[in-house]
């Protein structure tokens, strides 16, 4: 009986690890998508405070160096977040600049501190090319 | 006290499609790739893009035209322009702006009465959240009418800003009003007597959000307990660059 319970239990296993399997793909696929963060010097032409950028493989969030801070950082991360929740992966190039917020969005400790981090590592990055905007520096999140 | 072995399986099970679920987006700095550039086309695009502007023109254009040369027909001459002296100085009333919050969007809108062959309205409506100004979008309307028409003109133009939230949002609208004759519509030595004003709306309010919890560990997804907010949506070619679709403008209040 014990060992019956048990084999039970594996084949139980077995469907639960096969549907987190099935059922996270497109979830899983998306999120392995590598986010970018860069500074320009130049900074889109544009009448907004961070812009985000949506290619199929990947994502950027492009801040402001006049005003790149956590707050920011953190707005654009948690828009992005909820596009890739409720319009999937982009199949063109998607351009979202985020006009204006009213306050820094909502975050624990640990994750401003890890926001701070970032911060601090882009801006110590060597110069280079960012996209068509000029030199400015930038950064990959690691996946998580 | 220990767990039955019957039960292991099922945690390990559990264990690891918890982890497999993790959302990546919260952000854990550890490494970074050493690239030199970072390729990436930030399409162009003109402001304009972003008006709400229907075209809609109050009357067609009839009666006084200069023809450009290249349109007149051999022996043709060029009407003899209206002695500016001799019209009625442009003049504007009725006018106003107001707008009000429907499910999912905001309409504002500005109108005014006017006397003259041209008129221009033009209507910006502010969202707020708290006093803050998160976004603005303006539209503008022109109507363009035969100077020897004797009656009065009316023009319209409006904004609207769509709303992902029905709640937590303030929004205010201003109307510039400008009236005036034009003998050749597009010439600009040919206007003259230009008059204009503003007017401003009241205040229009979505009722509160309902608290959310807070301090979402991170994960939250910025729209829930977070600050509100209003985004562009472009896409564009990614070779080209080319905008190919857009949507203007989406507002989301906090909660």
């Amino acid at each position: 009986m014990q060992t019956y319970k048990t084999r039970a239990g594996y084949v139980v296993a077995a469907l639960i690890l096969s549907t987190a399997g099935l059922l996270p793909v497109s979830l899983a696929a998306q999120e392995s998508v590598p986010v970018f963060i860069a500074i320009p010097e130049r900074f889109p032409d544009v009448d907004a405070r961070v812009v985000i950028l949506r290619e199929p493989g990947r994502e950027i969030v492009v801040l402001n160096p006049a005003s790149a801070g956590v707050t920011e950082l953190g707005t654009g991360l948690s828009l992005l977040r909820r596009l890739r929740r409720e319009r999937g992966q982009p199949t063109r190039g998607q351009m979202i600049p985020i006009v204006g917020f009213s306050r820094a969005p909502n975050l624990t400790p640990r994750d401003r501190a890890r926001l701070e981090t970032a911060l601090d590592q882009l801006r110590t990055r060597p110069m280079a090319n960012v996209g068509n905007l000029g030199r400015g520096r930038w950064l990959r999140l690691p996946d998580r | 006290m220990s767990l039955p072995r019957r039960f292991v399986p099922l945690l390990s099970a559990f264990l690891v499609a918890g982890c497999g679920h993790e959302p990546s987006t919260a952000v854990a700095v550890a490494e970074m790739h050493e690239g030199a550039d970072l390729q990436f086309v930030i399409p162009a695009f003109s402001p304009e893009l972003l008006m709400d502007h229907r075209g809609n023109v109050s009357d067609v254009r009839e009666g006084f035209e200069t023809a450009p040369a290249s349109l007149l027909r051999p022996g043709e001459e060029e009407p003899e322009r209206p002695d500016a002296t001799a019209l009625a100085a442009p003049t504007i009333w009725d006018a106003s702006t107001d707008l009000t919050f429907h499910p999912k969007s905001l309409e504002a809108w500005a109108e005014h009465k006017y006397r003259g062959n041209k008129g221009r309205v033009e209507v910006t409506a502010f969202m707020r959240e708290g006093g803050v100004a998160i976004g603005n979008r303006t539209g503008f309307e022109e109507g363009w009418h035969s100077w020897l028409s004797p009656f009065a003109h009316h023009v319209i133009a409006n904004s609207i800003i769509n709303l992902e939230k029905d709640c937590g949002l303030t929004a205010d609208a201003q109307g510039k009003h400008e009236a005036w004759w034009e003998i050749a519509p597009g010439s600009g030595p040919s206007v003259f007597g230009k008059v204009g004003f503003s007017t401003t709306s009241g205040l229009a309010s979505q009722p509160a959000c309902p608290p959310t919890p807070t301090g979402g560990g991170g994960g939250g997804d910025g729209m829930s307990g977070d600050a509100a907010m209003c985004y562009i949506w472009l896409e564009y070619d990614l070779d080209s660059g080319e905008i190919l679709d857009w949507q203007v403008i989406y507002c989301s209040g906090g909660g």
